[in-house]
């Protein structure tokens, strides 16, 4: 498995998780255009994508019992929001839509080529 | 991905924008009326929006920065313009007629505003579904 799905595919998720939470956020800001006392939000890594990812794989949850499950699957976000500024500056907003909207495509792009690169190596061994 | 969320969060503010247009357009086209069924003359109307948490985001950091938009009430301007007219029916004996407190002017660039940020959701929207479509094309 791990021989196949290399670092890579954690990696590009972890991004698409990054990008698709940041998306929500900037929709939010742009729908709260004109609403008074709003204030506009922005999501940022607490760490460098890389270690997010590894984090990701294994949440730090301590065992007070030896019969506790292991910490498996539970995963808290790796990215922190905060209030970016005091109103919403709709042509920063629409830029950041833009980019995330990019960026966004781009990891899906990446991530779909490593799904044909691995498909292209099963297809020519058979 | 919860993608429907941002489809949700789109949808509340164009439903809040379009409210808006519809005020300001009522206004504009009240801009004369002296005439309501409530008596007096048309009282200017405007649109106060609210922040409202999205219930179904769980378990994460966005909850306390995801909001969608919505209606919080619809505020009444009580002022009237005195304008003098005494060949007006409604004109009392002074001659002066209490118009609406409607500033053409001011409905106009609020209309426009209004106009640019429909536009503005639109563009999310549109990114949203953008970003869906890619996302189902993935495995393609």
């Amino acid at each position: 498995m791990q021989a196949l799905f290399s670092k890579t595919i954690d990696l590009l998720s972890g991004m698409l998780d990054y990008r698709a939470a940041r998306h929500k956020v900037i929709v939010s800001n742009i729908a709260n255009l004109d609403t008074p006392n709003f204030k506009p939000q922005e999501l940022t890594f607490t760490a460098s994508l890389a270690e997010a990812a590894a984090s990701g794989q294994a949440a730090t949850l301590t065992r007070t019992h030896n019969k506790h499950l292991s910490p498996g699957s539970a995963q808290e976000a790796p990215f922190q929001v905060h209030q970016a500024g005091d109103k919403v500056e709709i042509d920063r907003e629409m830029t950041n839509l833009a980019e995330n909207n990019l960026m966004y495509n781009l990891t899906v792009e990446l991530l779909s080529r490593k799904f044909k690169g691995i498909d292209t190596a099963l297809r020519e061994i058979k | 991905m919860d993608i429907f969320t941002s489809f949700k969060i789109c949808s509340s503010g164009l439903t809040a924008q379009r409210a808006k247009m519809d005020v300001i357009t009522s206004n504009l086209a009240n801009v004369e009326t002296t005439r309501t069924p409530e008596g007096g003359p048309y009282k200017r109307k405007t649109v106060i929006l609210a922040a409202e948490p999205v219930a179904d985001v769980f378990g994460t950091a966005l909850n306390a920065a995801v909001r969608a938009v919505k209606i919080d009430s619809i505020a009444e301007d009580g002022a009237v313009k005195m304008m003098y007219e005494p060949s007006h029916p409604d004109a009392d004996d002074k001659g002066y007629v209490a118009k609406p407190n409607v500033n053409l002017i001011m409905e106009m660039a609020d209309m426009i505003t209004t106009s640019r940020n429909y536009e503005a959701i639109v563009t999310a929207f549109d990114a949203t579904k953008n970003m869906a479509l890619r996302t189902l094309d993935m495995g393609k």
